[in-house]
């Protein structure tokens, strides 16, 4: 597939149908997605990047539709990716996300894209991060991204993402002991949901227990907040605590920070990538790949033993490398 | 990598029975399709804007309450009026001979009415758009 300079241009003019497409090559990882990113690039850096992240059934996605309409009613551009879990079977995906959109759907400053999470284990897909550069270049102010319904362990977000919320709610007592090693150190604000539900004081506690403990906390300090999504209450102060934080990580340095490590991070994994790719095709049909991976799954031989055989044939046949 | 073929699902208008249209969201999903729903009660415009932005392969419309012919052509000049010219549609419901006919016509590739195994419409989806998934 060649490169496709005009849909680019497209892109820079404001088109969505280009917009859209561009998203899906990056997302399937086209050949030559890469390209698309690399001329993207001087037209991003002005998008502020959300994480919102917290259980399954917590109202995530009603809650953010009241704060992109919040943000909308402020005249910012908004948009909103919504990332929903893959089949481990099939690897097909059901994404529902877009039922909560309601009547700001078609507010020509709002975009919302669903994405499958295509098999990545860490809340969000192994394209997110990319696809918020997409956005970032079609000149969105505020990108909110939506992991998959999350328990412990789904902390890309906090890497993807400028301030990221957890959102619980409660009655999750025992979830939130369990979840205390994960996804509670992530949080740059915290919401219960679904407030006015019994045992809305002892989640408050709970919540409130963990964060003293917490090492960021002493620098910051995370707020908790009440909500109920369904009426909106709560919403403005989901807001307003964004836009706090947002100027603590500006004025303290942490914004820079955080992305110039999350660049440097996605630089290593795209060399990664790619090795990883060429190296797959370079020794799929070579007889001494085929010949090692017989002899593993016989179990004639130990995966580590013929893992380092491989690594050197690489080395020596590949590479062309000589000496330790 | 991988290449996903995409279906928005969609409900337009003002019947709520959307028990077909989860089977048949299923139905693409266990087949690796990603699928995405829009929920009850969209307008033409609300439908078309969704399949702009998810960059959808094909838009699957399940309509039960008699306003199939308006429906569709709404969503046809929509998509037209656009400039989309590489997003099919297809339908299902209860819909009669006649206006299938006309259906086709304006540019629905195919109506799968009731008792029609998944399997069909899945396979019809997939010769039509494939990317070989």
């Amino acid at each position: 597939m060649s490169f496709d300079a005009a849909l680019v241009g497209r892109f820079i003019k404001g088109d969505k149908r280009a917009c859209s497409r561009i998203v899906s090559i990056v997302e399937d990882r086209r050949a030559r997605y890469e390209e698309y990113l690399d001329a993207l690039q001087p037209y991003g850096g002005g998008a502020y990047v959300v994480g919102i992240t917290g259980p399954p059934g917590v109202w995530k996605s009603t809650l953010i539709n009241k704060l992109a309409a919040q943000y909308l009613n402020d005249g910012k551009n908004i948009c909103v990716i919504a990332v929903d879990p893959s089949s481990p079977f099939s690897g097909g995906a059901v994404l529902g996300d877009r039922i909560r959109i309601g009547d700001i759907g078609l507010n020509p400053k709002f975009y919302f894209r669903s994405l499958s999470s295509r098999g990545s284990l860490g809340g969000l897909s192994e394209a997110t991060l990319d696809i918020i550069r997409v956005f970032d270049a079609f000149g969105k102010e505020i990108i909110i991204v939506e992991t998959v319904g999350t328990g412990q362990n789904e902390v890309d977000v906090m890497q993807a993402c400028d301030t990221t919320v957890v959102v619980t709610m409660p009655g999750t007592g025992d979830d939130i002991q369990a979840q205390k090693a994960g996804i509670l150190e992530i949080g740059n604000i915290f919401v219960i949901n679904k407030s006015d539900r019994d045992g809305v004081e002892r989640t408050l506690r709970e919540l409130q227990t963990m964060l003293q403990m917490n090492p960021l906390n002493d620098k910051y300090e995370i707020p908790i907040i009440l909500a109920k999504s369904n009426t909106g209450d709560g919403i403005s102060d989901v807001k307003n605590n964004i836009e706090k934080h947002r100027s603590y990580m500006a004025s303290s340095g942490w914004l820079f920070a955080r992305r110039s490590e999350r660049n440097a991070r996605d630089f290593k994994k795209l060399i990664e990538r790619k090795f990883i790719k060429y190296l797959d095709s370079a020794l799929a049909e070579t007889p001494e790949f085929m010949k090692a991976e017989s002899s593993v799954k016989t179990g004639e031989i130990s995966p580590h033993r013929a893992g380092e055989k491989i690594f050197e044939y690489v080395r020596k046949k590949i590479f062309h490398l000589t000496g330790e | 990598m991988s290449e996903k073929i995409k279906v928005l699902i969609a409900k337009p208008g003002l019947d709520g029975h959307d028990r077909g249209a989860k089977v048949v969201a299923r139905a693409f999903r266990d087949a690796g399709f990603e699928v995405i729903y829009t929920g009850l009660r969209q307008t033409p415009e609300q439908i078309v804007n969704a399949a702009i932005e998810e960059d959808v392969d094909a838009i699957g419309v399940s309509i039960l309450s008699g306003a199939h012919n308006h429906c569709f052509s709404e969503i046809i000049g929509l998509l037209k009026k656009n400039q989309v010219d590489d997003i099919m549609i297809f339908g299902g419901g209860i819909i009669p001979d006649d206006d299938i006919t006309y259906l086709k016509s304006i540019g629905v590739a195919e109506i799968f009415g009731p008792g029609t195994p998944t399997d069909d419409t899945v396979k019809f989806v997939k010769d039509r758009v494939g990317k070989g998934n």
